[in-house]
């Protein structure tokens, strides 16, 4: 970025100098794409970096998981020389980094281990059960920005009104609520009580209706508060002022203008949340008996089944930076100061 | 005000009967709530402490014939258990008195050293910059880069679920936070005039950063760790309630919810009605109580 800033620095001069239109708008075009694609490529490393980073942390819990010869040949009457030769054979008694080097080359071809109990492929078997934590998880991101956006809005352009206070009571309860108890509660009241939605399994649009609830109330009041709290600070900005003065209709103010840069850092958390949504998806499958990486995860790790577990830590992980990538990328779309800068 | 004609203040120009109506309800909820937030949060320290004292039973007592007895003030519910029974006939009241001790324990110590290590590493990476900046940097992005829940569950089921590690896991996921913040702050105002007068004047590296850098901001810093401390009781609350943490016989909301969940399809609701309860109330009441530090203590006095 900072070359690119020095190219901006450097061409300024030769924009000026022209008095015709199209030739610093073709600068200007070709400065702007170079500062696009190094963001674009500074960030694709960024993320690269920190897939090795995890990647490191995964295989540090693997070590510490215990030797995985013990686990393999428990119970089978083998000898010390036999644990030794089967270390030396699947290279275990090399240095650890020559070893994290081979975990590394096994993660890249897609081996992540075997399930200890169902000897099957784990990266096959937390993959198979990723399509339904998407579905969850996305449904309830989506419940979220669908009440919270208008519910956001609408208490900063009404601030203080009983509209406010209701979303921020609202908001205030949403956040301290923790979802493993909501989840038991929507089940007790609107699955025994009430009958109207099962308690758990998946199959209809009706088994979605709590678990997507239950995971969705966080976010949603999350997202009210930081909306509301960031739309007030571009209400009070001077353009918003400006727009104002010149007789700009009020909606036309706060959809045009302000909601358009308050938006940003919400966006910025909306893909960080969904960090903490994933975490809570093992929660929210385990109390719905939803078929997906969490309640797989809470079964592999009753069955001591670590390989498993550990390959949907990384998977998931892969999937949480795979989304905080494209939300920054989404930020050339609508930040564009990225472009220009 | 009235006593002077001359000056009317606008308000009570403007201000119709409903208005200030909802500007008193304002005042209460933004006064009186963050005080009263403080209230809860004392009391459940209170409990806590005094927890042998309150509670009506052992929180560990059975008595399998009465298990699964109602709250009180349900037929067939008994006073001498206020609040009914758990599957083991233990008293729920007294299961919660206690399970206030494990929620404050690890929430308190854990976002006590998390304020440590984080302001320590944050304060190191924003005066000095340079390699250690960038290596405390990187650790940050990576964290942050993993669904932390699940890298905390898969940390415990590798060592060993205890109250030490239980803490570890949470000081490793709390650090960050302060890391970051107080890293952007020490390296803003490493530039000001009051600091380079204080090297000037001969002070140390580490005078400057103790006298005059980290004083303006541990009122943030507390403002964060008092919201954090919601967000670890919650944290640690779930991690009992999926059987990674405190283990049982020690009473914890987490664990109460975990066992109750079980006789929620026979509509026995009380088991975790009551656990489920003290959660929401302490994170409501600490995060009421931060929300109100925060306001104080804000300048821009927003939000």
């Amino acid at each position: 970025m900072a070359g690119a800033a020095g190219l901006t620095g450097r061409l300024t001069p030769v924009r000026t100098g022209f008095t015709g239109a199209a030739k610093p708008n073709c600068y200007k075009l070709l400065i702007s794409v170079v500062v696009l694609f190094s963001y674009i490529i500074r960030r694709l490393f960024q993320s690269i970096f920190v897939l090795l980073g995890v990647s490191l942390i995964v295989f540090m819990l693997v070590q510490l998981a215990g030797d995985p010869v013990l686990i393999m040949l428990s119970g089978t009457g083998a000898t010390e020389a036999d644990l030794q030769e089967l270390r030396a054979e699947l290279g275990l008694d090399d240095p650890l980094p020559i070893q994290y080097l081979r975990y590394l080359a096994d993660v890249a071809r897609g081996d992540l281990g075997k399930s200890l109990r169902s000897k099957q492929p784990a990266l096959s078997l937390v993959l198979n059960r990723l399509p339904a934590t998407a579905q969850l998880a996305t449904l309830a991101m989506l419940m979220a920005m669908v009440v919270a956006v208008p519910l956001g809005i609408l208490s900063a352009v009404r601030r203080n009104t009983w509209v406010d206070h209701a979303a921020t009571l609202l908001a205030s309860l949403g956040q301290a609520i923790p979802l493993y108890w909501l989840g038991i509660m929507l089940v007790l009241f609107f699955s025994v009580e009430l009958r109207w939605f099962p308690p758990g399994g998946s199959g209809s649009w009706r088994h979605l209706v709590l678990p997507v609830f239950t995971l969705g109330l966080y976010p949603m009041a999350r997202i009210t508060r930081l909306l509301r709290a960031s739309l007030l600070d571009t209400l009070q900005e001077d353009y918003t002022r400006t727009a104002r003065s010149k007789g700009l209709h009020e909606r036309a103010v706060v959809t045009k203008h302000a909601l358009r840069n308050a938006v940003l850092p919400v966006v910025t958390v909306v893909g960080l949340m969904f960090g903490a949504l994933l975490g809570g998806a093992v929660i929210t499958e385990t109390i719905f008996a939803w078929p997906g990486v969490g309640s797989l995860t809470i079964e592999a790790i009753q069955n001591r089944d670590y390989p498993l577990v550990l390959a949907a830590v990384f998977v998931l992980s892969v999937v949480f930076i795979a989304i905080n990538l494209f939300v920054d990328l989404l930020y050339v779309y609508i930040d564009p100061r990225i472009r220009y800068r | 005000m009235t006593n002077q004609p001359t000056a009317i203040h606008p308000s009570l120009v403007t201000a119709s009967r409903p208005a200030r109506w909802r500007a008193l309800g304002r005042n209460l909820w933004r006064n009186q709530a963050g005080p009263l937030g403080m209230i809860v949060v004392a009391l459940l320290i209170f409990m806590a402490v005094a927890a042998p004292l309150l509670a009506p039973h052992d929180p560990t007592d059975q008595d399998l014939k009465l298990r699964l007895l109602p709250p009180a003030w349900i037929e067939a519910g008994d006073w001498a258990y206020p609040l009914g029974t758990d599957h083991l006939g233990r008293d729920i009241l007294s299961r919660v008195i206690f399970g206030a001790r494990v929620s404050l324990l690890v929430g308190f110590s854990s976002v006590f050293f998390a304020v440590i290590i984080g302001t320590i590493l944050g304060l190191l990476a924003g005066y000095h910059g340079g390699w250690l900046d960038d290596g405390i940097s990187r650790v940050i992005d990576i964290q942050l880069a993993i669904p932390y829940f699940l890298l905390a569950v898969a940390l415990i089921v590798v060592l060993g679920s205890s109250l030490p590690i239980l803490i570890f896991v949470l000081v490793l996921y709390g650090w960050t936070v302060y890391a970051r913040l107080v890293r952007a702050q020490t390296y803003s105002v490493r530039g000001r005039d009051y600091v380079t007068a204080a090297t000037a004047v001969g002070a140390s590296t580490n005078r400057l950063l103790a006298r005059h850098i980290l004083p303006n901001m541990i009122s943030i810093i507390l403002v964060i760790a008092t919201l954090e401390l919601a967000t670890m009781i919650i944290f640690e609350a779930g991690l009992s309630f999926l059987g990674l943490g405190v283990q049982p016989p020690t009473p914890s909301w987490g664990g109460m919810l975990a066992d109750g969940r079980d006789y929620i399809a026979a509509g026995i609701w009380w088991p975790s009605m009551f656990p489920g309860l003290a959660i929401t109330l302490t994170a409501l009441a600490i995060n009421l109580a931060g929300d109100w530090l925060r306001d104080l203590w804000d300048p821009r006095k927003s939000q």
